[in-house]
């Protein structure tokens, strides 16, 4: 019991810490748009994601987030690349209508037009290194590396290690270990 | 707490929580220069992704995705809206769906209904509090004076006008709402929020924190004194009310599960002319548990236990326990095909002994009564086409009273497009007896002038029709149809050859049409608009052999219109302007006026973590009718209590 007391007693000394140096703030976070955190989420991914050589443009040529479908970002996907680059690679948004129409490009944000076509995309992109993104999937659907899943009013990641890992991705443990990890599905 | 500007938030507030997590954390962050106007987006930039995830984004809606394939008339109110238009009590919060008729009748009663049939008795509404049902069973509706949520920890109120699905169950007959509180882990650090004006003075506390890292709780406590409402003449109508409310809830998410423990207890009283003084106290405790199964598929067990009691000393007292259980699972079949199934049991013991006298001649016989309430349910969700879902259920209870009814539904939606999608849907409600229906007898002396009878429970076949559209995520309209066919309608009659007593039968049909709509519209990133409006129409009549007492007036007091409009608007990075207006028509029988409510509401944030605001309500006319005068069938309630102007002042600290 008086173990118990003492810690609540510390936490509650922690929260008062927090109260004086104004951290009310701390406690309900100032809500943002939901598609600038996912913009966002895209420009964290491109620094904790290892892709192998191979997949990586030339020099200085381009590190591509591309969109395909009817883009929801507005524009947050470009305001966020904006004067960014990854590894001498600036940052640069690409806007695809199909998959064929896909040439240099690390990260593919599959919008939710497109997502019902999943499966035919996903075998499309099966030999390249590309980390496929989408919204939360419909019950059902798997395979893409990384959903942003929406739960009540804050953006999660779900991550699929296994399409990461076929597709020779390394993801950084800083995304994996806040995330929720998916395993295999029979 | 925040005024949750969508678009542009203060680079002082990112300025104070970079300098908190330096000081807390040890973690080297770079300062937001005094001089920066940097855009949020660069902000957004430099958190950790931990902290992107604990970032709260707005929308409308809490799951775009999910409310657009919602095959039902359904409206989210979501906790910016209660924040913002300031609403502290629970009708207020309703005031803000335009699918639910509110009308204040005293001062701490209030008489909600949806697409029709209102009265303070009005029965045809479901209301949850997180799965605890708050329905009393003595007139099957609801005691809004005994139901209380803080504001700040209100998730969203799910409103469906229109029988629910299966899943709701009886009571569900016009509609459903469905208040959900955030989680514990939501409602961090302390909150302290007080207020005084002319008709109320509130405060509350409340404190969220952590055992562990795997546990949240919260505890609150809450005080108001609600002043008194008007005659017709403008006199004090004697029926201000006070209550005190406390509780807690704690969250417990291991992995795969989410533990809840939840409970409340309240006392108040509310002055009555004549005296005697009313007073209410309860108790409740809910267990709530969810379970992932893994592959989409769920399971939620709930089990609660309930306490309430209500006195008028020396004339009547109302004392229910209710102890609930509920199991619900949900898996899927292959990719297209979702089922959920389960099933509930309810009992209830209701003691309701009256002291019979010269001016109190109503009671019930047998005092107490125990009401058994059981029910299993299925409902199967298919998508027949990648666009197209066919939802089919039923649901077999168990009522007290009367046995087992069939409640069977089928609802079909079709997503046009990515931002459009109509529904339409076909269902069978019941509207179950209550004691009010069979257990009331008024004597007086030797004369038994109502005795109990054998009410049916009340039946309803729906069809309705809707289209949703949802442009972006801040801009959405939506448009219902229904035309309701209603039997067995409570009517009063006399016993055979027209002699007393009377008692309540089910001699009254008829059909109810109309159309209810209501769209937002986000004029600029700091301005954004919200209407609504509903339309209803009524053809009630008798059947052979009814006695026809008190004519079709007695189903219920409805206005034939409701409109509303909305505008939330954000200045200065700090300031909330805040103004509604609705214009409600006139009810027909207790007569009252349309007439046109406006209330509007100044909020300044003083820091991130203190807001002032003054609110007006009511402000156009010094006093109103709402729900018609005094002369008025047992049922409906009215009084002829009229609604006067108030303004209040308040402070909020914390979130």
């Amino acid at each position: 019991m008086g173990l118990l007391r003492s810690v609540t007693a510390r936490r509650l000394w922690h929260g008062l810490a927090l109260l004086l140096l104004g951290s009310g703030a701390l406690a309900a976070p100032t809500p943002v748009s939901e598609y600038q955190v996912k913009a966002v989420y895209l420009f964290n991914f491109a620094q904790f994601v290892e892709w192998p050589a191979a997949a990586l443009p030339g020099d200085s040529a381009p590190f591509v987030i591309g969109v395909l479908g009817k883009d929801p970002f507005g524009t947050a996907l470009e305001d966020v690349v904006r004067s960014e680059a990854v590894n001498q690679h600036p940052l640069a948004i690409a806007h695809y209508r199909s998959v064929a129409e896909i040439r240099n490009c690390q990260i593919l944000f599959i919008t939710a037009s497109e997502v019902a076509h999943l499966d035919g995309i996903l075998t499309a992109l099966k030999d390249r290194s590309i980390l496929t993104v989408a919204d939360a999937l419909e019950p059902g659907q798997h395979g893409v590396m990384i959903e942003l899943v929406r739960q009540e009013s804050r953006i999660r990641l779900r991550i699929d290690l296994q399409a990461a890992k076929a597709a020779d991705l390394t993801i950084s443990s800083k995304l994996l270990r806040p995330a929720e990890i998916v395993g295999p599905r029979s | 707490m925040y005024l949750g500007h969508p678009a542009r938030s203060s680079a002082r507030r990112w300025q104070a929580s970079l300098i908190c997590l330096m000081l807390t954390l040890f973690v080297g962050q770079p300062a937001v220069g005094a001089g920066d106007t940097i855009a949020s987006t660069g902000d957004l930039k430099r958190l950790s992704v931990e902290e992107l995830m604990n970032l709260e984004v707005t929308s409308v809606t809490k799951e775009p995705q999910k409310l657009l394939q919602a095959a039902a008339a359904i409206y989210v109110i979501t906790r910016d809206q209660i924040l913002r238009s300031g609403a502290r009590s629970v009708p207020d919060m309703l005031r803000l769906a335009p699918n639910l008729q509110v009308a204040q009748i005293t001062s701490s009663t209030f008489a909600v209904s949806a697409r029709g049939f209102n009265g303070t008795a009005a029965s045809k509404l479901l209301v949850l509090i997180d799965g605890r049902s708050v329905y009393t069973p003595y007139h099957s509706g609801v005691s809004w004076d005994v139901q209380d949520v803080l504001p700040e920890d209100v998730e969203r109120i799910e409103v469906i006008s229109g029988p629910g699905a299966t899943l709701w169950g009886a009571n569900a007959v016009n509609g459903v709402i469905n208040i959900v509180t955030r989680k514990s882990s939501d409602t961090q650090g302390p909150m302290v929020d007080a207020g005084a004006g002319n008709l109320e003075q509130r405060g509350s506390v409340q404190y969220g924190g952590q055992l562990g890292a795997a546990v949240h709780y919260r505890a609150y406590a809450d005080s108001f004194h609600y002043g008194h409402n008007l005659t017709a003449d403008g006199m004090n109508a004697q029926d201000d009310w006070r209550k005190t409310q406390g509780g807690f809830r704690m969250d417990w998410a291991p992995p795969g599960d989410l533990i809840t423990l939840q409970g409340d207890f309240y006392g108040g009283s509310e002055t009555k002319s004549p005296p005697p003084d009313q007073s209410a106290s309860g108790q409740n405790l809910v267990a709530r548990w969810n379970h992932d199964l893994g592959r989409d598929s769920g399971l939620q067990v709930q089990a609660y236990v309930d306490h309430l009691l209500f006195s008028l000393p020396g004339i009547a007292t109302d004392e229910l326990y209710t102890y609930d259980l509920d199991v619900q699972h949900s898996f899927y079949i292959g990719k297209r095909q979702n089922i959920v199934w389960g099933g509930g049991y309810r009992l209830q013991y209701d003691d309701f002994p009256t002291v019979l006298s010269a001016t109190q001649l109503l009671t019930f016989i047998p005092k107490d009564r125990k009401l058994a309430l059981g029910n299993i349910f299925v409902q199967d969700t298919v998508a027949i086409m990648p666009t197209v879902k066919l939802i089919l259920g039923i649901k077999a209870e168990d009522e007290p009273y009367t046995g087992w009814q069939e409640l069977p539904n089928a609802r079909l939606s079709w997503g046009l497009s990515d931002e459009q999608m109509v529904w339409a849907a076909v269902s069978r409600a019941v509207r179950a007896a209550s004691r009010l229906d069979r257990d009331l007898y008024e004597i007086l002396g030797p004369l038994v002038v109502i005795r109990g009878g054998d009410f049916q429970p009340e039946k309803l076949t729906a069809y309705e029709l809707g289209y949703r559209a949802q442009t972006t995520t801040d801009t959405s309209v939506s448009v219902s149809t229904f035309y309701n066919v209603y039997d067995a309608l409570r009517t009063a009659e006399y016993s055979p050859g027209g002699q007393l007593p009377a008692m309540f039968a089910n001699l009254m049909e008829g059909e109810t049409y109309g159309v209810e709509a209501w769209g937002t519209y986000q004029v600029r990133d700091w301005w954004r608009l919200d209407a609504g409006a509903s339309w209803l129409r009524k053809n009630l009549r008798f059947k052979p052999g009814s006695a026809q007492i008190a004519g079709t007036a007695i189903a219920g007091d409805d206005p034939s219109y409701q409109a509303s409009l909305s505008s939330t608007m954000f200045f200065a990075r700090q300031g909330l302007f805040y103004l509604g207006l609705r214009q409600v028509g006139s009810l027909p029988d207790p007569a009252s006026p349309a007439y046109t409510g406006l209330d509007a509401r100044l909020a300044w944030d003083l820091s991130p973590s203190l807001q002032v605001s003054l609110q007006g309500q009511n402000l156009i006319h010094s006093q109103h009718l709402e729900f018609g005068t005094a002369v008025a069938p047992l049922q409906l309630g009215a009084t002829g209590v009229e609604t006067g102007r108030s303004v209040f002042g308040r402070v909020t600290w914390g979130y």
